[in-house]
Parts: structure tokens; C-alpha cells; sequence
């Protein structure tokens, strides 16, 4: 079980540095392609995509995240992006299971 | 007013008092079900707001780091060099039980930080990027953890609500409306029955 990361050429040899396999892709084919095959490895424990790709791929990435299965992908900025505001977890979910979660008084 | 389709029986009475009792009992456990729900994921969202601070912050310092490593090295030679770094990472996923839904445990080993190139070529931006991303995916793992629980805690809140829903607003006052039609009809069938007995017994006389 392990990492792996799916982004662009430039943000996936950054993670080398820490030894994470990384495949780099190109458009939203390939892009699909790459996810599919991470989730259909059993290996592969945590999959790290780039926001690009998580963009690209937001409708799967989003069914994936609601059917909490290994691996468990978590989205980080690109190497060459300035930072954006991402949305926030409770957005998210909201958007996805349809609870919103406030602070009760 | 809705009824349930039961004939008003004495025996029909009784099975629908239990099932009225079953149903409060249900919505009662599910209801504090649903509070510990609430709260367990108030409290994950907290940290996982905590966490997502952390992983921003070592993954600006990390991509500042392999920004300025690669202007400074260029890219193939970056590129050469990760292609000999291997870091034993080994995640193990166990299981955790809150309020009936299994939550999983992520615990990751990170490989410690080691010499894995050659020193006469490279620079310290290089040491430094390695060591930055090693920090921010140990920093990852412990994110992605969270936030699956989080979505987990969140689906099964959702499944939860509508239960307690359903309860609250359809079988309760169902079964609670057929309960009072049937003891209605039983009295006034009972009387119905006293005041025919009354009069035969007048008629007798």
C-alpha cells in the first residue's frame, strides 16, 4: 500500500523527491485513464492529485469521495500555481451528501 | 390524519401498540445516534481545518523549494537525480467504530530522510526539496485520513436523518392515529353492545 500521484510533469517530480510514483498526464483522456488505473490498483493506498487534473475530473473524483474506498485522494495545488481559495471540506460535502454543518449556539 | 389499513380488533390494538412502542423506542436510539454523529464530525471538521493549514503551509514551502531547485539545476538534472530516490512507504489501514460506522485508520510509515545521490553534483536545494516533500506528504497522509472519515461520519448522518425523519413524521403519528381510531371504535362498539344488552334485559322484564 502506498502513494502515488497523478499531475503534471513539473508537480510530479517534486513528489519524487520524496519517492512517490508519479504518472504525468496530459488532458482529460489521459487524465481519466491514469485515475482509473490507480483505483483499479490494490497498491495503491493514497492517491495525490494535482488540483488540474482534480478539476478535470471532479464528477468521478466526487462519486469516489462519497463511496469512501481506498484509496483516498486528496488534492494539492500545482507546482506552478499561485495559490487559489479551495473549497472547503463542509462545501463539499454539503454538495455531495446534501447535509450542511454549522456550529449550533 | 393518516391511518394504517388495520381492522379495529382488539388483537390488531395490541400488535400496533407494540409496533408504536418498537417505533419510539427506534427513534429514540437513532436520534442519539444522530446527535454523536453531529458531534464527532464537529470535531473532525476542526482538525481536518487544522490539518489543511499544516499541508498548505509545507506545500507552499515545499513547492517554493522545488521551484527554486529546479531554475537552479534545470529540470533533466532534477530529473535524473529523482529517478534514483526510493522511499520505503508503507501505509497499513486499520478500522475504528464510532457510532456503528467503521472509520478508517491510516498510519503511514515514512521513510526516514537519507542520502540517495551523489554530493559532488548536486546542491543543497536538492537535500532541501527532499526533505520539504517528505514532510508535506507525511502531512498528506494524515489529511486524507481525516477526510475520508469526515465523509464517512457525513453519509452515514445523512442515512441517519432520514431515518429519524421518517420516524418522526411518518410512522410515529401513523401509528399513534390508528392506535386512537382503533380504541375509538372498540369503546363505541363496546357501548354500542352495554346499551343493546340493556335493552334486551329491559325487554325481558
Amino acid at each position: 500500500m502506498s502513494y502515488r500521484i497523478i499531475g503534471d510533469q513539473d508537480t510530479i517530480l517534486g513528489y519524487a523527491f520524496a519517492g512517490v510514483p508519479g504518472v504525468a498526464v496530459d488532458g482529460e483522456e489521459q487524465a481519466r485513464a491514469a485515475f482509473r488505473s490507480a483505483l483499479a490498483d490494490a497498491g495503491v493506498s493514497m492517491l495525490i492529485v494535482t488540483r488540474r487534473v482534480a478539476s478535470l475530473l471532479s464528477d468521478e473524483i466526487a462519486a469516489h469521495r462519497v463511496a469512501c474506498q481506498a484509496p483516498f485522494v486528496v488534492e494539492v495545488g500545482d507546482l506552478w500555481d499561485t495559490p487559489v481559495k479551495r473549497r472547503t471540506l463542509e462545501e463539499l460535502i454539503q454538495e455531495a451528501v446534501g447535509i450542511r454543518i454549522t456550529k449550533a449556539d | 390524519m393518516a391511518r394504517l389499513n388495520v381492522p379495529p380488533t382488539k388483537s390488531s390494538l395490541l400488535r400496533v401498540r407494540d409496533d408504536l412502542r418498537m417505533a419510539t423506542e427506534g427513534f429514540s436510539l437513532l436520534d442519539q445516534k444522530r446527535e454523536i454523529l453531529v458531534m464527532e464530525l464537529m470535531r473532525l471538521l476542526e482538525r481536518v481545518r487544522v490539518v489543511q493549514r499544516e499541508v498548505e503551509q509545507a506545500r507552499e514551502k515545499a513547492h517554493a523549494t522545488a521551484r527554486k531547485a529546479f531554475t537552479r539545476n534545470g529540470f533533466h538534472v532534477m530529473r535524473r537525480i529523482a529517478s534514483g530516490i526510493r522511499y520505503p512507504h508503507k501505509t497499513t489501514i486499520r478500522h475504528r467504530v464510532v457510532a456503528g460506522v467503521r472509520l478508517p485508520e491510516i498510519t503511514a510509515e515514512h521513510g526516514e530522510f537519507s542520502l540517495q545521490f551523489g554530493l559532488a553534483e548536486t546542491d543543497s536545494l536538492v537535500d532541501e526539496t527532499m526533505r520539504d516533500y517528505l514532510a508535506l506528504v507525511e502531512t498528506l497522509g494524515r489529511m486524507a485520513q481525516l477526510e475520508n472519515a469526515a465523509w464517512l461520519l457525513a453519509r452515514e448522518l445523512k442515512k441517519t436523518q432520514r431515518r429519524v425523519n421518517a420516524l418522526e413524521q411518518i410512522f410515529i403519528p401513523d401509528f399513534s392515529d390508528t392506535l386512537a381510531y382503533i380504541a375509538e371504535t372498540l369503546e363505541s362498539k363496546e357501548l354500542e353492545a352495554f346499551a343493546i344488552l340493556k335493552i334486551v334485559k329491559a325487554r325481558r322484564e
